[in-house]
């Protein structure tokens, strides 16, 4: 194995200079930066660790927002009272991901940083209004995870650049979200298409509807038009208006899993189903 | 300091593996699987995809089930590690999961048990009465290239069983 060099740096300012240099790469729980490594994807001159900055092991929840540091596993999130209580269906979707050993390494801000094309909480996220706060060599900046997710890996980052923190507004009364996933197997198994759906439900209907899906274009993305469909308030028209825009936007890939037909198929099918259960709660 | 140029250094570590503490001289970039086999002689720990997908390298580091093949050994430095060598008593006699996994033919080249046995064990410490759902999702990353997994999702539900029967297993439930 090619060796690299370990830095475990302990101050902000060290870490993000370590970071700025040339063949440096960021490390959280390690579940895809040293995948790449061990698969030969990726040849690090050095690896930056990040778990022993500062706070980075807080998870601060409040009715005003919840802030997820940069260093909390998903088993951390999962098992935190507070965190349940205030996002029960995020701490639901964090409790599939992968199995008991990965999720006591991967952190949630680590699954949105390393930007891959399949998630389950990123399109969670999105429908949430989730922000990242960034810190680096040009000061602190934040950006939505719906901003970052545009380009694939950590091209939302410029050199030296770390995510300090992932924020969940204020959670707006009658705010609900579905989730719906579609994979080859139960367990341990990435999903091949997936929807979230956030909306203020009343008995008049859906308001501020937001959806988001996996699978449907090259990374996980909202949709507009989907959206749109559901502005009215979601009769049942509506609904079926939304489940057809969905599978009208996306331009799933054909490969050995499942046409790219056969994904457009099921994102209409997950959007309804996940529309009717937000109903239903 | 160009670290292009530079080898990285080699340090010496202190680990405490199944209760034993162990020095070595390891390159910041080793990895605990590696670390485990080579320099503490737990060979118990196998590696079978070398990538965070079969759980083979499955050990618990305080507790908590981690893969020893994504885990740099300078990250566990001053943790409680523990491999499936600790799970046999010092006069010789397995544990209960030991016992069940023999007894309901869970094992058959053996390759993916010392991970399933770590999984199974952080699993029942966590939770002494699992349903049969929460050991399957205990298990999840866990691959069995052999046995179809019924006879381990058995053996591991036996296994809670004798451990719940035990007296000293029993007292704090019956505290409570
Ligand atoms: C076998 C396996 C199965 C999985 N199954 C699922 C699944 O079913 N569903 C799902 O959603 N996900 C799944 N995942 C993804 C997993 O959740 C992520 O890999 C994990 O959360 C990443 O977090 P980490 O801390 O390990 O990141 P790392 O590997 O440490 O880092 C990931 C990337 O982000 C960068 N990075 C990390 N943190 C920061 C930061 N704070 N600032 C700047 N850059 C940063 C790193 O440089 C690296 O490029 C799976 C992963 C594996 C290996
Ligand atoms: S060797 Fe670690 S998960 Fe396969
Ligand atoms: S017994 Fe052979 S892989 Fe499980």
């Amino acid at each position: 194995m090619f060796p690299f060099h370990y830095h475990r740096p302990t101050a902000w300012p060290d870490a993000i200079q370590l970071l700025s240099r040339p063949g440096a790469v960021a490390k959280m729980g390690g579940c895809d930066v040293l995948t790449k490594y061990r698969r030969g994807q990726i040849r690090p001159e050095s690896v930056v660790a990040l778990h022993l900055l500062p706070a980075v092991g807080e998870l601060r929840t409040s009715p005003a927002g919840v802030q997820i540091g940069a260093g909390v596993s998903l088993r951390q999130l999962v098992a935190a009272p507070s965190f349940r209580e205030l996002w029960p269906e995020i701490a639901a979707v964090a409790a599939q991901v992968a199995s008991p050993a990965i999720r006591s390494a991967a952190t949630a801000v680590g699954n949105v940083a390393q930007g891959w094309e399949v998630s389950d909480l990123v399109p969670v996220f999105q429908v949430c209004g989730a922000e990242l706060d960034v810190v680096g060599p040009g000061g602190e900046r934040s950006l939505t995870v719906d901003d970052y997710a545009r380009q694939p890996g950590t091209g939302a980052l410029n050199p030296g650049e770390i995510i300090a923190r992932l924020r969940l507004p204020a959670r707006q009364q009658g705010f609900r979200i579905a989730y719906q996933r579609f994979a080859l197997r139960d367990g341990f198994d990435l999903p091949l298409v997936s929807v979230a759906v956030g909306a203020v439900v009343t008995a008049q209907g859906f308001a501020d509807v937001r959806v988001a899906a996996v699978g449907g274009q090259d990374m996980p993305s909202r949709c507009e038009a989907a959206e749109a469909a559901l502005a009215g308030g979601g009769d049942a028209a509506s609904l079926a208006q939304a489940a057809s825009a969905l599978a009208a936007w996306a331009k799933p890939p054909s490969d050995f899993r499942a046409s790219g037909e056969y994904r457009r198929h099921l994102l209409g099918v997950l959007l309804s189903r996940a529309l009717g259960t937000l109903r239903a709660q | 300091m160009d670290a292009r140029t530079q080898k990285p250094a080699r340090q010496v570590v202190e680990l405490e593996v199944d209760g034993e503490t162990i020095e070595a001289t390891i390159a910041p970039h080793r990895l605990l699987v590696d670390v485990l086999r080579d320099a503490c002689g737990r060979t118990s720990v196998k590696e079978g995809c070398e990538s965070a997908s079969c759980g083979a390298c499955t050990v618990l580091v305080d507790d908590v089930p981690r893969l020893a093949c994504i885990t740099p050994a300078a990250d566990v430095i001053g943790s409680k590690i523990r491999t499936a060598e600790s799970l046999r008593s010092s006069d010789g006699r397995l544990h209960a999961l030991q016992e069940a996994f023999i007894h309901h033919h869970a094992v058959q080249c053996g390759f993916c048990t010392p991970g399933m046995l770590m999984a199974g064990l952080a699993l029942l410490e966590e939770n002494s009465r699992p349903t049969e759902q929460e050991v399957r999702d205990a298990i999840a990353g866990n691959l069995c290239r052999c046995t179809g997994y019924v006879r381990i999702v058995r053996a591991i539900l036996a296994a809670a069983q004798t451990l719940g029967a035990r007296p000293e297993r029993r007292l704090p439930e019956m505290a409570s």
